[in-house]
């Protein structure tokens, strides 16, 4: 190790008898969790399943495979596995964005500029669109998009095989890619999607 | 510009979390991981208290308001020994009150509560802010392994002043409401505060609350107090571990007697507080039974607090930062062990 900076593997190890260490892998990973979940869930919501994370992560550390370096899809994972008890509230917020004009206004406090929204007809419709999707698809689908995540890693992080991985990622494409080419007449009321199942 | 451009736009369009929020994030994780036990995201007091912080906050103020100061003590003197003879009392009457048993594996120690708080909104565009007051009512079925139920309800948001509807009616806003959320908690999940075998010795249960033995967290007699208010709330207390606590909190140097008071909804009680950060926190207690009634929160000094009153149109809620104001609240209106989380406990 010397002079180098420790990997999140090194940290996570040396957890084990300095509790307190584990801070680091926060400071590292922290916003980019909240930022995959912020969207989806709000920011509250966003937070506690990120902290909610970080603390699983370190009741489990003792099962981290030491050989990867970088602990980014392992906290991914676990964080989407806290967030699929929300899905309810992701499809939610998901097509309220679909169905807030412009001139909303936001929440205040700390959500003030946190949750303005640049709602423009586009968003609307991707929101719309992602909010359709089947939770494995859009899953894998923001883990490419959002994170940059490989396949490799999607798979590590979800627990499926890299074919899984693939296969879900071109279903998901193609079916946004449907959805944004219908966009505005197939779907003119949010609301109504909300009865519908979860796919 | 293909779906994965689109949707790399669409993420980019939220901002990162606030430094308060990150902050916040960091302090609740790492408290977790230092003291073990089931992770306390869904607890009230947290939940309750960062509420506090964002209801009046205006941007600008929220750091001050995540990251209190610890403000100077009032002064002992009479008002406190008047608060100590009170608790005392009430540290008498909790320990004359029959024993309802602790739960047993597969029951659960059920609360219903109704809170309040005046929150302001900020719509943009140049409309003018505005206030609301938003009631949740709250259930909570919490099991001795940690497993339970919570089911929150929001009701209508009413307008302090005049000038809030006026205000928010300009505005085109549609306001959430009537929203309903039912978790459920597998064991493990939710903090079940076990108090059935702490000591009674009001000495000794002091001593391990100030050394944070019972609920980690940060050195102080305001982060006493709020353990003692934690400990009161939404858990199963035999009457001589609430007697105890009584006299705890009558030890403690900057409890304040407020006296006879109602309680948000009217019932006669007896109120203890403590002030810290521009708000008085106040602990409103049933002089019959000893029970804890309710909590509310009044506003002593806006500058602590964080509100720029200047900054807000005279004719609207900002008359609810002034001193003096409710600015939260919460009522417990049923509390007892039930057999299912299906089960609620009469009123």
């Amino acid at each position: 190790m010397g002079l180098q900076t420790p990997t999140d593997a090194d940290i996570i190890r040396s957890s084990e008898r300095d509790p307190e260490g584990f801070g680091e892998i926060f400071d590292r990973h922290f916003v980019a969790i909240y930022r995959y979940l912020r969207p989806r869930v709000g920011p509250d919501l966003a937070e506690d399943l990120a902290s909610g994370a970080l603390v699983v992560a370190f009741r489990r550390r003792a099962s981290y495979d030491l050989r990867r370096e970088d602990a980014r899809p392992w906290l991914l994972g676990i964080a989407v596995n806290l967030l699929r008890e929300h899905g309810r509230a992701e499809r939610r917020r998901l097509l309220a964005y679909a169905r807030v004009p412009q001139d909303q206004g936001a929440y205040a406090g700390f959500e003030a500029a946190d949750d303005r929204l640049d709602a423009d007809a586009a968003r609307r419709d991707l929101a719309r669109a992602l909010a359709r999707l089947k939770p494995a698809h859009r899953e894998v689908l923001l883990l490419v998009a959002w994170e940059g995540l490989t396949y490799e890693q999607i798979g590590e992080a979800l627990g499926i095989p890299v074919g899984t991985v693939r296969s879900r990622l071109a279903r998901a494409r193609q079916i946004i890619r449907e959805l944004l080419g219908r966009s505005g007449q197939s779907f003119v009321a949010g609301y109504e999607l909300e009865g519908e199942g979860n796919g | 510009m293909d779906e994965i451009d689109l949707l790399r736009k669409f993420q980019e369009g939220f901002p990162d979390p606030d430094p308060v929020r990150v902050a916040r994030a960091r302090l609740a994780v790492m408290e977790n991981i230092v003291t073990p036990g089931p992770f306390r995201a869904q607890v009230p007091r947290a939940r309750r208290r960062w509420a506090i912080a964002t209801a009046l906050a205006t941007v600008g103020a929220a750091l001050a308001l995540a990251l209190p100061a610890i403000l100077p003590n009032e002064a002992p003197g009479g008002p406190q020994t008047a608060a100590a003879r009170v608790l005392d009392h009430a540290a008498l009457v909790a320990a004359l009150q029959p024993t309802e048993p602790a739960p047993q594996p597969g029951q659960y120690v059920y609360t219903r509560s109704r809170s309040s708080g005046t929150m302001l909104w900020i719509p943009g565009h140049g409309h003018d802010n505005f206030f609301t007051t938003m009631p949740t009512t709250r259930e909570a079925w919490i099991g001795p392994d940690g497993s339970g139920r919570i089911v929150t309800v929001e009701g209508h948001p009413t307008f302090p002043m005049p000038g809030d509807r006026a205000a928010w009616k300009a505005s085109g806003m549609s306001l959430f409401r009537g929203q309903r959320t039912d978790e459920t908690f597998k064991p493990g999940e939710l903090h079940y505060l076990d108090l059935a075998n702490l000591p009674t010795d009001p000495v000794e249960l002091g001593t391990l609350i100030e050394n944070r033995k019972i609920e980690g967290g940060p050195p102080g007699d305001w982060e006493t107090f709020a353990i003692i208010g934690d400990l009161l709330r939404e858990t199963y207390t035999p009457p001589e571990l609430r007697s105890a606590l009584y006299q705890v909190v009558a030890d403690l140097p900057g409890v304040e007697l407020v006296g006879d008071v109602k309680d948000p909804i009217g019932r006669d009680g007896v109120a203890v507080a403590y002030t810290h950060a521009g708000a008085r926190a106040e602990l409103i207690f049933d002089p019959d039974t000893s029970q804890l009634l309710a909590e509310q929160e009044v506003m002593v000094d806006p500058a602590a607090y964080g509100v720029d009153i200047a900054s807000e149109p005279a004719n609207t809620g900002v008359a609810y930062a002034l001193p003096g104001k409710i600015i939260y609240s919460s009522v417990y209106l049923a509390s007892g062990v039930v057999d299912s989380t299906t089960t609620s406990w009469p009123t």
